[in-house]
């Protein structure tokens, strides 16, 4: 499913424009990447938890070269399934 | 910061952020994720722009470990739901660190921890085959000791480092210090070392300065009654005295002109033989009619009042003398004492 068909959807389930779906869903984009962005974590009770996650600085070598590089410190988001999503997947 | 949102929460923030109603905004957030597990369970795949793609993904069937029992068991294949976040999310989460690119590592630069691992074998293999010569050992203990020592100092330095990495802003200032350089990790390892050294060196200064301060204020108090007695000789005594005189002319004991009577008092005594006025066997005062009366309140004491009036606490007995009061520990709230005027006695 790409994003043209869940806005659709989206539309439709909320009885709303497509222009209206892309403009929610993107500020609710907005939401959420406002709260990653303060180390918020996002539980969404039957789907997952958003957070954000520290990575460290590390030395990467390219196995080609054998040329070293010191990769920096990141901020990366993630995202935990929940339980429920897991076992509903393997059913 | 480091809070805990759920699904209201999520829907509320929302709500004002889209400027629509608490109701709808509900409602969309609840469409949003069911259409996303909705579109899971179809296709197996969605993407949303801005945000990123969800995507069912297969996990392999491994064998592995029983913790308990340490016997071998299959973990069988399973799907789990992944997300890769889109690059404009990864980069508004990551723009804290956003002016971080990698950095080239100079091929000269060697591992410290490989590097000390050959010099330790190396000495411990010279320990062992030349046992006899006195001399190599001596060196070979030498070239232990620095080694120990330089372990030794690195070692808090990588619990700092572990310390700094868990707070960002620390990581910044250490990554900052050690980036733009483009220099050899172990180049900003040395210099470290040196910090290091500066700061234990900065702490004994401060130590010292410390011992040294708390000496002079030790040896200060002596000193300055010295220098306060010697400026009372030389130059306060003879025209404040004259003072003095002037006052009890005028005979207006007022509060402001206590002030002079408490410091001249205090000089001429340091100027006289200290001390004499314990004695009690000469009297270097003489009292001449009442200064003031005095109420006495809660926790005052004689001293305390001749301290007050005359600016020496040795002084009390002239009021004792003066109120001819039986018992000096006597003193009681709102008793009355008259405050002899003290003159020199000649």
């Amino acid at each position: 499913m790409n994003n043209k068909e869940f806005i659709s959807k989206l539309a439709k389930r909320c009885g709303i424009s497509p222009a209206e779906a892309v403009a929610g869903v993107e500020s609710f984009v907005t939401v959420i990447t406002d709260r990653l962005k303060d180390n918020d974590q996002l539980n969404v009770s039957g789907f997952g938890v958003f957070e954000v996650k520290m990575r460290n600085e590390r030395v990467s070598v390219n196995p080609k070269t054998g040329q070293r590089f010191l990769v920096p410190p990141k901020i990366v988001p993630a995202f935990r399934s929940s339980n429920k999503l897991k076992d509903k997947f393997n059913e | 910061m480091d809070a805990k949102l759920n699904h209201s929460d999520l829907s509320a923030l929302f709500a004002k952020q889209a400027e629509i109603s608490g109701a709808k905004a509900e409602i969309f957030t609840k469409a949003f994720f069911d259409i996303i597990l909705e579109g899971l369970e179809k296709d197996g795949i969605v993407k949303i722009n801005g945000l990123g793609t969800f995507k069912v993904t297969d996990v392999a069937s491994r064998s592995s470990v029983d913790v308990n029992t340490g016997d071998k068991i299959e973990i069988k294949g399973h799907k789990k739901l992944t997300f890769l976040p889109a690059d404009a999310l990864k980069e508004k989460v990551n723009q804290p660190f956003a002016m971080f690119e990698p950095v080239e590592i100079d091929e000269n630069y060697v591992d410290e921890d490989a590097e000390n691992i050959p010099i330790e074998a190396e000495a411990q293999e010279n320990a062992e085959t030349d046992t006899k010569e006195v001399v190599e050992e001596a060196c070979v203990e030498n070239n232990n000791s620095p080694v120990a020592e330089t372990v030794a100092e690195k070692l808090p330095e990588d619990t700092e480092q572990e310390e700094n990495d868990k707070t960002p802003d620390a990581i910044i200032e250490s990554v900052k210090n050690s980036y733009p350089l483009t220099e050899p990790v172990n180049v900003t390892e040395d210099s470290k070392a040196k910090k290091n050294k500066l700061f234990y060196t900065l702490l004994i200064c401060i130590a010292v300065l410390l011992v040294v301060f708390g000496l002079f204020l030790f040896s200060e108090n002596p000193k300055v009654a010295k220098y306060k007695s010697d400026v009372a000789k030389t130059s306060v005594v003879q025209p404040v005295k004259e003072q003095i005189k002037d006052s009890v002319v005028n005979a207006e004991p007022v509060v402001k002109e206590e002030e002079p009577y408490k410091f001249t008092m205090r000089e001429e005594l340091a100027s006289k033989s200290v001390g004499s006025i314990g004695r009690g066997d000469t009297l270097l005062y003489v009292a001449d009619g009442s200064l003031a009366t005095h109420t006495v309140a809660a926790d005052e004491t004689l001293v305390r009042i001749a301290l007050k009036y005359y600016g020496d606490k040795r002084l009390w007995p002239y009021i004792v003398q003066y109120n001819k009061l039986h018992d000096p520990n006597g003193l009681s709230k709102g008793m009355e004492l008259l405050i002899p005027r003290l003159l020199p006695a000649k």
